[in-house]
């Protein structure tokens, strides 16, 4: 590196200290760009026309009533599961998972499609479907416990 | 009638009939009495009282969140016609129907003035505003500074606070919600428009069954 040739036209880098007044909690948000912050630069534009509050609170999804009426297809909060097993052996887990928790496991390539084994019950069936998938979940990650990496989860309960 | 007599023998009362329900609504019979199974799920999952409490909605909406939410309790509230603390089956069908896809902007625009009024002064003062926005964000996680947020309700009430009195009323909001629509999408819930074919699953009663059993 001291040889000469190295030397020609090198121009050390320099380092410039060009924002001030920006604490630490903002260069790190810089590197790391938490959800929040990317949430918040989709919907807050940041030239100096704000957004209307009311255009805001319509985001609400506490004000969507589709709540009510959701069923087998509620996915509002969705749960994953990673496995550090070869497909075929995820997929095996899986189906043994569902007939714990008595569900019926169509598989299809890689796709794996699931409903309860026996008849809705006529009251509440919200809940039955949420107990039903407490149960395949936790099945499921004993079953690849040895080897689950993580489990992300919006219910970290049911992992 | 009679046309609701489920397993429970739960007796109707003359404002929940079906037939009056759906001449005063959007909804055919069959819709209303889908609405009824829909209705007496939510209503039985606390407490098995034919009402729907604020613990039973609430659990509805957002199935295992334990807070209270600002605007599904001012949704409770107003769909609570009567003030009693619960929903009854004519509240929770005449409410259901401000949503409906073919009922019209100004009840759309009223309920909605009336949802963002949360002390129900007849008036969206600034704090209400300010409160809703606070909601909103913890709701999702956005992160945002005392400033910001105030610079937010500045540019809103300029815009929807024609008259300066630091407050927004009926005329002023009516004005507002017809320059912006997309405001009044949270007001319709398109499927309601089809609700016997969105629910296949769910078994009701018909008078016609009744009449052959």
């Amino acid at each position: 590196m001291e040889d000469a040739w190295f030397q020609m036209d090198y121009v050390p880098a320099l380092a410039y200290e060009c924002e001030e007044g920006k604490d630490d909690a903002d260069d790190v948000r810089a590197v790391y760009p938490s959800e929040q912050d990317m949430e918040a630069d989709k919907q807050m534009p940041k030239s100096s026309s704000f957004i209307n509050a009311f255009q805001l609170i319509a985001m609400s999804q506490d004000l969507d009533l589709s709540g009510l009426f959701e069923e087998k297809d509620e996915v509002k909060e969705k749960v994953m599961l990673v496995s550090d097993h070869a497909i075929d052996d995820t997929m095996t887990k899986i189906q043994a998972a569902a007939a714990d928790a008595n569900l019926l496991a169509e598989r299809s390539n890689n796709k794996m499609k699931m409903y309860p084994s026996g008849k809705l019950p006529r009251r509440s069936p919200r809940s039955y479907f949420f107990n039903l998938s407490a149960e395949f979940c936790k099945s499921l990650s004993s079953l690849l416990k040895g080897k689950l990496m993580s489990c992300v989860a919006a219910q970290a309960e049911e992992c | 009638m009679g046309c609701l007599q489920s397993k429970h023998r739960r007796k109707v009362r003359a404002w929940e009939d079906p037939f009056v329900l759906a001449s005063q609504t959007a909804f055919s019979v069959s819709e209303v009495e889908a609405l009824f199974e829909l209705f007496k799920s939510i209503s039985s999952s606390v407490v098995d009282d034919g009402l729907i409490h604020k613990e039973e909605f609430q659990l509805a909406l957002f199935q295992n969140r334990k807070e209270e939410s600002l605007f599904a309790s001012r949704i409770f509230d107003l769909f609570d016609a009567k003030h009693r603390g619960s929903i009854d089956f004519g509240d929770f069908v005449r409410s259901l129907n401000v949503f409906h896809p073919n009922i019209p902007q100004e009840d759309k625009i009223e309920f909605s003035f009336k949802l963002y009024d949360l002390d129900s002064t007849g008036f969206i003062e600034r704090q209400e505003v300010r409160r809703m926005v606070v909601a909103l964000l913890r709701e999702s996680g956005m992160i945002l500074d005392d400033e910001s947020i105030e610079r937010i309700l500045d540019k809103t009430f300029s815009e929807v606070d024609v008259n300066r009195d630091g407050k927004i009323d009926k005329l002023e909001w009516q004005e507002f919600v017809s320059k912006n629509p997309s405001l009044l999408k949270i007001m319709t819930l398109p499927y309601l428009r089809d609700i016997t074919a969105t629910f296949p699953s769910f078994v009701f009663n018909s008078e016609l069954e009744e009449i052959v059993t």
